[in-house]
């Protein structure tokens, strides 16, 4: 028996065109059944919600709901256990609502928050924010305005507002502030006989002969971690805040003040001048803020300009990173310069804060669940847990770690200001900054002019 | 004559009719994977492009779309030196990694086919870097270049070259020359093998008669070898360039494009250009990636007209 003439080639009985026309109708079908399955026409615009006349009284609960909450400090236990506990306490007291929390370190956070807001799908009741990206979640509609359903005896909103400089609006609660000092080791500083004044704030000619006795010593006078291009910023936008004074540093925000302005090149100098005068860590360019951490707790360095987070990982176990336990803390302030227009100011902002969904179904019962927080028990059970200051509201004489009771004195002495630029500014701008002072302003070959250039030139890109 | 004609009009139906039922069978199997890649990658692709020519902005929590036409592009060739850099940085990768990756990885492919003992064992530790993903080599590596403590300051100390050691991912001058090494390494094995594949097929009779003619060692695998796995090498060189035009992880993981975007590429400065620059628009980063989509084609078709030898040996 023969084996049948295949009478038409090819391919398993197919020709090659009749094949290729399979394949091709094959394909426009599924990317048509596609782009219709998955095309999503533009949604139609939902207005947000207008806020109703302040209510005086808590807003009314009513369950049961299933609410999400995606927050940051993944990995800080002193502030999971405040949140997991604080969860807890309020699934007890209000049975029927249960709330969903996920924890998340700071970057992947953000970019969860932006995709899933901007998918107009998938975003959580209530989430942790900060500095980052609160503005541009603001602006985008994204946060609702909480002002009228948060206790305002227990949040001081007038400071918060100020501080997120959305005036009659509130939108998320402050729960953790940051202080911004220099931490010192008192031990060193007792062995070689260096005194902090009682103001707590040194002329920078003090602090140049204090860091000169330490270099002399062998040690490193102050840890730094430019590898986080926020500390290299923080580190200038300090120095512009001390020269220039309040005014003409918030003016950089809003482009009231030219990066060429020449208290704002003062300011850059003055942070250069450390630098080249070699008060840092060797290894400033590749060491992220947290690894400098390491080197304070180790000995190695005499002081650490950063903020009261430092704390929070201080008092955590030694074998996890925190300092050893016979460990001498001391803080003052960032030095005054000559002729400083900002001497006076000590840099404290909001850090990490929790905001509700402007879209969310249950914004009312997130906003009780955060007056809930923000209880005084709240507050003290935020700094004994985590030893870091909180802008709610805690009972006078309520017992918390003495170092972060000695920032709190700071506080009531000096006048406070956001020191931050870094994750202030955005854009092309924001890019500008991160790169040419936050890295730039540890590389030998970046002068102080060419940062100036490349921010104005970032600025225009912008405009 | 009629009945022979009906008799054919019925084979030819019946087999138009087994045809149509085979097409249709082999519809249904392709069918999954075509709903696959056309939902994963040629949707977002061309969803990608249509972004490019938007402003994406978010009002009141409703995401706002404005035509741009070419705007995006404008400013990407004319006013925007960060993009500049990070192409540079990215060409420059994909050109230095060819130029170690293809020669090392031909050499030490021609080495194991002439080897006589522990093929495997050279085969499989020359290889095994390639199964390391990015994530981990930027980690590993990131310990190894620490200018105080890493193991490479701490060998060059050690064998009394102190003066060498630096911070090698912390200054502009050594920051990319230090990852394309990284890449280099992870690579070669890679490349080895596609190689080593190549020869192996090569009949020991061609280098028979060239011995026969007078051929050894060098003049061997000069004028036999090479000529005859030329196309497997294109193939190499395309895959490595394409791949190092690309990289983005051992970046991100190692110094997220800094010092002073000494190590910015186009895939890094797309992220942030995405996702924390403060901005929601991402029809800037789609227009990013769509140049460089587009960049890494043309480099692709030029490369293969360059190095793709028409020529097939028949043995």
């Amino acid at each position: 028996m023969s084996t049948p003439k295949n009478p038409t080639g090819d391919l398993g009985g197919l020709t090659r065109r009749e094949s290729l026309r399979l394949l091709g109708t094959g394909a426009m079908a599924t990317l048509g059944g596609g782009v219709l399955a998955l095309h999503d026409p533009a949604p139609a615009a939902t207005p947000v919600p207008q806020q109703t006349a302040a209510a005086t009284a808590a807003p009314k609960v009513v369950g049961p709901a299933s609410i999400t909450f995606w927050s940051m400090w993944a990995s800080e236990p002193g502030k999971r256990k405040f949140v997991d506990d604080t969860i807890a306490a309020y699934q007890t007291a209000h049975p029927g609502i249960k709330i969903t929390v996920t924890w998340y370190e700071k970057a992947p956070l953000n970019q969860a928050l932006t995709t899933a807001f901007m998918a107009g799908s998938g975003a959580p009741d209530m989430f942790y924010e900060d500095v980052i990206t609160y503005n541009q979640f603001i602006d985008s509609g994204w946060m609702a305005d909480l002002k009228g359903k948060l206790d305002e005896n227990q949040f001081p909103l007038e400071g918060f507002e100020v501080s997120m400089r959305r005036p009659g609006k509130v939108y998320g609660v402050p729960l953790e502030g940051i202080i911004s000092t220099v931490w010192y080791n008192a031990k060193i500083f007792r062995d070689m006989g260096i005194t902090v004044p009682d103001s707590r704030q040194m002329t920078q000619k003090e602090f140049e002969t204090v860091m000169d006795q330490v270099k002399a010593k062998g040690l490193i006078p102050l840890a730094g971690g430019a590898a986080d291009t926020a500390w290299g910023g923080f580190h200038g936008s300090s120095f512009i805040m001390r020269v220039a004074g309040k005014d003409k540093f918030s003016g950089l925000l809003d482009k009231r003040t030219t990066w060429s302005d020449p208290d704002v090149v003062q300011g850059l100098r003055l942070a250069k001048s450390w630098f080249e005068k070699g008060y840092f860590n060797d290894t400033i360019q590749t060491l992220k803020a947290t690894e400098a951490y390491q080197l304070f707790f180790q000995r190695k360095t005499a002081m650490i300009y950063v903020g009261s987070f430092l704390l929070s990982n201080a008092t955590n176990p030694p074998d996890k990173g925190g300092a050893p336990t016979d460990f001498e803390f001391g803080v003052m302030m960032f030095p005054s310069v000559d002729g400083g227009k900002g001497n006076r100011l000590i840099g404290n902002r909001t850090g990490g804060m929790y905001s509700v969904y402007s879209k969310s179904k249950y914004i009312d019962i997130c906003a009780d669940f955060l007056n809930f927080m923000g209880r005084p028990e709240g507050a003290v059970a935020w700094m004994q847990y985590t030893n870091v200051p909180t802008w709610l509201k805690a009972p006078a004489g309520a017992k918390v770690h003495p170092m972060l009771t000695e920032q709190l004195k700071l506080l009531e002495t000096y006048e406070r200001q956001n020191p931050e630029l870094t994750n202030r500014l955005f854009n092309n701008e924001g890019a500008a900054f991160n790169k040419w002072v936050g890295s730039g302003m540890f590389d030998k070959s970046v002068t102080v002019e060419q940062m100036v250039k490349e921010l104005t030139d970032a600025r225009r890109r912008d405009a | 004559m009629a009945r022979e004609a009906l008799r054919k009009k019925a084979v030819s139906t019946g087999e138009k009719g087994i045809m149509k039922v085979r097409g249709g069978v082999i519809a249904l199997f392709l069918a999954p994977a075509t709903l696959f890649y056309t939902v994963l990658v040629i949707y977002p692709l061309v969803y990608n492009f249509y972004l490019s020519f938007l402003r994406i902005r978010a009002v009141e929590g409703t995401i706002v779309e404005q035509w741009v036409g070419l705007r995006h592009f404008e400013r990407i060739f004319f006013d925007d030196p960060v993009f500049i850099q990070a192409a540079g940085n990215s060409l420059t990768w994909a050109v230095a990694s060819a130029l170690i990756e293809i020669p090392v990885g031909v050499l030490l492919a021609i080495v194991l086919s002439r080897l006589k003992f522990l093929v495997r064992f050279f085969r499989t530790a020359w290889f095994m870097p390639v199964l390391l993903s990015y994530v981990l080599l930027g980690q590993l590596w990131s310990w190894i270049y620490r200018g105080d403590i890493g193991l490479l300051n701490a060998l060059l100390r050690a064998i009394g070259l102190g003066s060498l050691a630096q911070p090698w991912l912390g200054q502009t001058s050594t920051a990319l020359g230090a990852l394309i090494v990284v890449t280099a390494w992870h690579w070669v094995g890679f490349t080895m093998v596609l190689c080593l594949a190549a020869v192996s097929s090569i009949p020991s009779e061609l280098d028979d008669a060239a011995r026969i003619d007078g051929a050894t060692g060098w003049r061997l695998t000069w004028d036999i070898t090479l000529p005859l796995i030329r196309n497997t090498i294109a193939t190499a060189t395309i895959l490595v360039f394409i791949g190092r035009m690309k990289i983005f992880d051992l970046v991100w993981v190692a110094t997220r494009g800094g010092p002073l975007g000494a190590t910015e590429t186009v895939g890094t400065y797309i992220v942030q250009r995405a996702f924390f620059f403060g901005t929601l628009d991402q029809g800037y980063a789609a227009a990013l990636s769509t140049v460089w989509f587009v960049a890494i084609m043309v480099v692709s078709v030029v490369l293969n007209r360059m190095l793709w030898s028409p020529e097939r040996y028949e043995y």
